[in-house]
């Protein structure tokens, strides 16, 4: 199985559209940085080496109520800005959201590429069994999605850092304590566990597919599926407090809002903000943002129902994936 | 001529079905050990998917076929690891050099030892191209680089599937070359599958054509080619010579064209002729033997076989 995955890996290093879409991340993290650093500047909350960025971040709330309108808006800015928090991982919460939507098409595109150039025929005739170029594929897009965010965690905080040093004039560690080491490991770990059921389903697409253009619009009209279930939901809970004649059913608590409970995103938002597990400040936004961590706060559930939706889905579509392809002529 | 070895592949009674069109129909095929094995058909006849079923990527609707005496149902794996084969134009990942591509290659094998892979590369002229990427190569390229990842596990088996296609006049006698040599020096069983007639009458000793899905004639090439041979006779008193050879029980038709008779009769039979025409006071002038082409066999027993279906309808 090593030798496979070595292979597999070597597939899919090589590939244009894996590098540049870890490249495009990376860009997007470094330009948040610069994006956050730029509206502190233009709030004038970098002087005096960021005291008030710091003031209005770690403000009690009974001060916020004594607030002035400007001073407000300064102060409701300065929580969304990343620029002092250490905890990088959570700062880039919506960079993972958006790695998941890359994976799930780099999924479907890895297995769909296989089918269309006739190269998992070459394989199978190689003497490979299917089910295992099946796991070798899964797990090389897992592990890649975890170097990834490895990856782009190192290029985050040494940006961060950077930032920090430019704002504050110097660099405190007092933050790297094991107790942040270890939040940081848990929140890498339930952010990697969100990666699972969308790497599985772009590979049953992949599958069903059979190649690139309709696997990546199934999995395009799939993402896009989930977010708009999520913002049906909370404009229709928002709708709810002008007209009270909606019908039960559309409601968060009616049968729309208890299906929704079984989507993906809905439960990856879940796990990836776990309470306890992980400390998260306001997300900041992104897909997860723009629908399912909304929708988190009108339809609450328990993170291990979550987890366990979330390991459910992975292990169906799994299964779904490898009984589809045993059946399947593999004739190109 | 008997079998020399054992079976490599025997199907029996294989069909394979896709909806109302039935690619392999009924099946039967023996190829054994040391045969080059040519598998003959014309566009559509059912050969890539007979070959398809053969390496376990498709499932047959019916019938049993064993490869190395694996069932490809069952258990093929063990089977393919033994084997090479091509299908087609054979594919690689297009992004990736010629070298890389046989490096996954050998993983998937669970090759430890990859060293095998520069000898390969320069046995098939492919040594100065294998660091370009495989979308930039021509058709022939990619032949050669499928011939390369077929023999790259050693194989008993080869299995080809119009190995020659894209290739110049020269790369074509190069690999009918290395067919020849892989099966007389190295021992390799080889079932090569072509519509080029000339190609597999010069490298195969056995062959089977298959129509519409079924296998209309298969055996040696050397009986095929003599069997039911044509000799052409010179002789004073054609109308008598007819009737005396028509007599015979291994003459199976006469005809009388111009200044001499045509008898189909085994060549082997040319004495028995002299003989029976002397005793009957009739002295032979010239004696030829016509030879058969796989070509004429090909198209007589697909002619044959489209008779039938016309008549069947």
């Amino acid at each position: 199985m090593t030798k496979l995955i070595a292979a597999e890996w070597l597939r899919f290093s090589r590939q244009r559209v894996n590098q540049v879409a870890l490249l495009l991340l990376a860009l997007a993290a470094c330009w948040h940085f610069w994006s956050d650093y730029r509206t502190a500047r233009s709030l004038d909350l970098l002087a005096d080496n960021g005291a008030d960025l710091v003031r209005f971040q770690t403000m009690p709330s009974a001060e916020i109520e004594t607030l002035t309108d400007s001073d407000m808006l300064r102060w409701f800015r300065a929580g969304e800005l990343v620029l002092i928090s250490p905890n990088t991982f959570s700062l880039t919460y919506w960079i993972w959201a958006w790695a998941r939507v890359v994976w799930l098409l780099l999924a479907a595109m890895a297995v769909g590429s296989e089918f269309e150039w006739g190269t998992l025929r070459w394989r199978l005739m190689l003497g490979l069994r299917r089910e295992r170029w099946l796991l070798a594929k899964v797990l090389v897009l897992v592990l890649s999605a975890l170097a990834a965010m490895i990856l782009l965690w190192l290029v985050v905080a040494g940006v961060g850092l950077c930032v920090h040093r430019q704002v504050f004039g110097s660099l405190s560690w007092e933050w790297s304590t094991l107790e942040f080491w270890i939040s940081q490991a848990a929140a890498l770990l339930c952010t990697w566990i969100g990666f699972w059921p969308w790497v599985s389903l772009g590979v049953l697409l992949g599958i069903v597919g059979r190649s690139i253009a309709p696997t990546v619009a199934l999995g395009f009209l799939g993402l896009l599926l989930d977010w708009f279930w999520g913002f049906a939901l909370i404009m229709l809970a928002a709708t709810q407090f002008v007209n009270s004649s909606l019908p039960h059913w559309l409601l968060p608590d009616g049968l729309l809002g208890h299906l929704y409970r079984w989507t993906i995103g809905y439960n990856v938002a879940a796990v990836s903000f776990w309470e306890g597990i992980r400390t998260v400040s306001e997300p900041v936004p992104g897909p997860d943002r723009a629908a399912a961590t909304l929708a988190l706060s009108v339809i609450p559930t328990s993170p291990e129902r979550a987890l366990g939706v979330v390991l459910g889905f992975t292990l169906l579509a799994m299964g779904l994936a490898a009984w589809s392809l045993a059946r399947r002529d593999v004739m190109r | 001529m008997e079998p020399t070895g054992d079976r490599v592949i025997c199907t029996r009674g294989l069909t394979k079905r896709y909806k109302r069109l039935t690619a392999v129909d009924n099946l039967h095929l023996e190829v054994h050990r040391g045969d080059v094995f040519g598998f003959l058909g014309p566009n559509g006849a059912g050969k890539t998917t007979t070959i398809a079923l053969l390496l376990g990527l498709a499932q047959p609707t019916s019938g049993t076929a064993e490869v190395l005496g694996h069932d490809v149902r069952r258990d093929i794996v063990p089977a393919l690891r033994r084997t090479g084969a091509i299908i087609e134009t054979p594919a690689f990942y297009p992004y990736l050099s010629a070298r890389d591509n046989l490096r996954i290659a050998a993983r998937t094998l669970g090759m430890a030892d990859e060293g095998q892979i520069e000898q390969l590369l320069g046995f098939v002229g492919l040594a100065g191209r294998a660091d370009d990427k495989v979308n930039t190569f021509s058709t022939g390229m990619n032949q050669r680089l499928g011939l390369a990842s077929a023999l790259l596990n050693d194989p008993e088996l080869l299995i080809l599937d119009e190995p020659t296609s894209g290739l110049d006049p020269a790369g074509m006698a190069e690999v009918r070359e290395l067919i020849g040599s892989l099966a007389r020096d190295q021992g390799k069983t080889i079932f090569l599958s072509s519509h080029l007639l000339h190609e597999v009458e010069q490298v195969c000793n056995r062959v089977a054509i298959i129509h519409r899905g079924r296998v209309v004639l298969q055996g040696w090439v050397d009986e095929l080619v003599h069997r039911g041979g044509r000799l052409e006779i010179k002789v004073s008193n054609l109308p008598h010579a007819a009737e005396v050879l028509s007599a015979q029980s291994w003459v199976s038709g006469v005809l009388v064209a111009n200044d001499r008779l045509l008898v189909d009769a085994p060549a082997e039979r040319s004495d028995d002729l002299t003989r029976s025409l002397a005793e009957a006071g009739l002295y032979i002038t010239g004696l030829r033997l016509l030879e058969r082409t796989l070509e004429s066999v090909f198209l007589e027993a697909v002619g044959n076989d489209d008779e039938e279906a016309a008549g069947n309808d």
